[in-house]
């Protein structure tokens, strides 16, 4: 509830910012043409009136005696709490493999990303060792497959 | 009638070409193989095998991306029977009465009739397809941009309407998705909304938020829960097979499933699980042992998985004829089609009929396929849902960057896919459903040409798309659409008001 509140009133704001950023575009030199900024402008609009429904909606609904369209999800639906430490650690690892992509190669970028999102999501260790194999071959397979015989270039880097 | 057959003809001979044959072979068999991977829908298999196809003519691209589709549809079946985790919520029904069946150890029966399920769902629904896209595509090109531009309005609206829990928070996801379509150049060619990025300039590839916001956002996902939860499944030992009976109580099921299917996948929005949830209800409604659904009656698994194959077949017939996507996994294959420089449309037919015809003659093969290939292969499919989900993610994550990056060959692409998988992940957590973000984000910018041009005709005015007596109409269902949660919950109070007290509905 907390939280639709908060996105709500990000939408309105991202949807004045959106109708601001359309009205400075500069305009077309036919005069009868529609300009670049309409269609923006009635995007923005439903942001706002959208973002508007978001936060006040609860309000509103008990004001009309309008129905929810649908009921809340229960407890079990949403499943247990996240797990923030994994979600934290997989996104740094993605960071630093995306440093790394060019700089290290697809090849190696890839094998040392994989090393760290299993050794960070892996529980049990004993799996450690059977994801070797895996660990090596899947990027080199991946930059044959895609770079050598279907044409599509990834970054060679170090290797290169 | 005379060139109809022609034009199969012509289809199969294109799709028959042994370099053809083997496009859609792969496409089936990679399909399948990453649909039975739990946790991953047909959405993301379909984005993360786009890059295989980036060098690839349009039809052999197509072919291949038209097997994956299905491929992923029919292998999310698997894991749904042997270990209850729907990789989307299409296959949710199948594992109400698919896992039942397995814990009986009936695992053979429940894959043996969703495979020949799909394929006889597949094998119809594309009877359909042909018989209904022609003379569909020969209406619509009567069409001007106002009748189009309510269209796709209709078809954002409607997949907003069904597709998440809160309408709202859907149609924020697509009013964000027409957002991001107008980023890059317009069609005065102006530059618009690139924070003077030139990266920005020519737009947004639809590629990276379809791999940010599915794969990445259910990698995230997955991670979340990965080091709490313990995966189990039921062992697949003997054939998948039929016993006579089990034949007997599944034919119904199947072309009931078939029809429905196709019906429902037609209409944009509602799609496959909307269809394999409607076959269910309807297999309970006319079992002469509806008291068996939920404890392993065959039925339950054959009709709702022949539903979800042909609604596939169904999802073609606005997606070629209109070019308008009804779900996430078309919107992305017809980003796909415009990656070709392909426009799905009316038009479509007469340019370039041999694409359409070999794409329709090829999933006839696929089916075929598909059924040669699963029934002999299911016990090595179903080795893959051992894969431990901490690999899953690390590779899942390793192949996302490839069709990123291998679009334009930048890294800024693959921070930018980094931030819609963020965006993906929160989304999924607070209920904004991702799939009316993309198919806007894909539609944006023909909305948006057909908007400047008919409001051009009318000089400025608003009116012509409410003067036109089409477009009205196509106007007033999408308004329509947008009421239609609520005018269901309104009948539902008002039949459960009727029929007095009632029991409290569980805890």
């Amino acid at each position: 509830m907390f939280w639709d509140r908060v996105a709500g009133l990000a939408v309105v704001a991202l949807g004045v910012a959106y109708w601001r950023a359309a009205s400075a575009l500069p305009r077309p030199l036919l005069q009868q043409d529609v300009g670049p900024e309409v269609f923006p402008h009635l995007i923005a609009g439903a942001l706002v009136g959208l973002g508007v429904l978001l936060a006040g909606g609860p309000l509103l609904r008990r004001a009309v005696r309008w129905p929810a369209a649908r009921p809340r999800p229960s407890e079990a639906e949403l499943g247990p709490p996240p797990d923030v430490a994994a979600i934290v650690l997989v996104f740094a690892g993605l960071v630093g493999y995306t440093l790394a992509y060019e700089r290290l190669g697809f090849i190696l970028a890839s094998a040392l990303f994989m090393a760290f999102e299993i050794v960070v999501l892996e529980v049990e260790r004993a799996r450690w060792l059977w994801a070797v194999p895996v660990v090596v071959l899947l990027p080199v397979l991946l930059y044959l497959l895609f770079d050598t015989l279907l044409g599509v270039s990834l970054p060679a880097g170090l290797l290169g | 009638m005379e060139s109809f057959f022609a034009n199969l003809v012509t289809g199969f001979s294109i799709a028959a070409t042994p370099m053809n044959l083997l496009y859609a072979f792969v496409g089936c068999l990679v399909g399948t193989l990453i649909g039975v991977l739990p946790g991953i829908g047909s959405v993301t298999t379909v984005a993360l095998l786009i890059p295989i196809t980036f060098g690839m003519s349009p039809t052999a691209g197509l072919i291949l991306m038209a097997g994956v589709y299905y491929g992923a549809m029919y292998g999310g079946s698997t894991t749904s029977i042997l270990a209850n985790i729907p990789g989307e919520s299409s296959a949710v029904v199948t594992t109400l009465d698919g896992h039942p069946m397995a814990k009986q150890g009936r695992a053979g029966a429940a894959l043996a009739t969703a495979a020949i399920g799909s394929f006889v769902a597949g094998t119809l629904s594309t009877v359909g397809l042909m018989l209904l896209a022609p003379p569909l595509a020969w209406v619509a090109i009567s069409f001007g941009p106002a009748e189009y531009f309510s269209l796709m309005l209709l078809g954002l609206t409607a997949v907003s309407a069904l597709g998440g829990r809160s309408l709202v928070k859907a149609l924020v996801s697509m009013c964000l998705g027409l957002l991001l379509g107008t980023v890059g150049l317009d069609m005065g060619g102006f530059p618009r909304f690139n924070f003077g990025l030139v990266e920005l300039y020519e737009g947004i590839d639809f590629i990276i938020p379809a791999i940010g916001l599915f794969a990445l956002g259910e990698a995230l996902d997955q991670a979340a829960v990965v080091r709490r939860t313990q995966l189990r499944h039921f062992d697949f030992k003997g054939r998948a097979w039929l016993t006579r009976e089990e034949y007997r109580r599944s034919r119904g099921p199947w072309l009931r499933g078939s029809v429905l299917g196709f019906l429902v996948g037609i209409l944009p929005g509602a799609g496959a699980t909307i269809a394999s949830f409607f076959s269910y209800a309807m297999e309970r409604r006319v079992s002469r042992h509806p008291e068996q659904f939920g404890k392993g009656a065959i039925e339950g698994v054959a009709g709702p998985e022949a539903a979800n194959n042909a609604s596939v077949g169904g999802a073609m017939v606005p997606l070629l004829t209109l070019g308008i996507p009804g779900s996430g996994t078309t919107a992305i294959l017809l980003g796909a089609f415009m990656m070709f420089g392909l426009q799905p449309g009316p038009l479509l037919f007469q340019k370039n009929p041999d694409v359409i015809w070999a794409l329709i003659a090829s999933m006839y093969i696929g089916n075929a396929m598909l059924l040669v290939l699963n029934l002999p292969l299911i016990r090595v499919f179903v080795k893959l849902i051992d894969v431990r989900p901490a690999l899953l993610v690390a590779a899942v994550l390793v192949l996302s960057t490839v069709g990123v990056y291998a679009a334009n060959g930048r890294t800024f692409d693959l921070w930018l896919t980094l931030g819609f998988g963020v965006l993906g992940y929160l989304a999924r957590r607070a209920d904004f459903p991702a799939a009316p973000l993309i198919l806007a984000l894909v539609l944006e910018r023909n909305m948006e040409d057909n908007f400047r041009r008919a409001t051009t005709l009318s000089d400025g005015s608003l009116a012509i798309f409410l003067t036109r007596p089409i477009s009205a109409a196509i106007l007033a269902l999408a308004v329509l659409s947008l009421f239609s949660p609520y005018i269901q919950a309104w009948l539902l109070t008002r039949r459960n008001a009727r029929a007095g007290p009632v029991a409290p509905a569980g805890p």
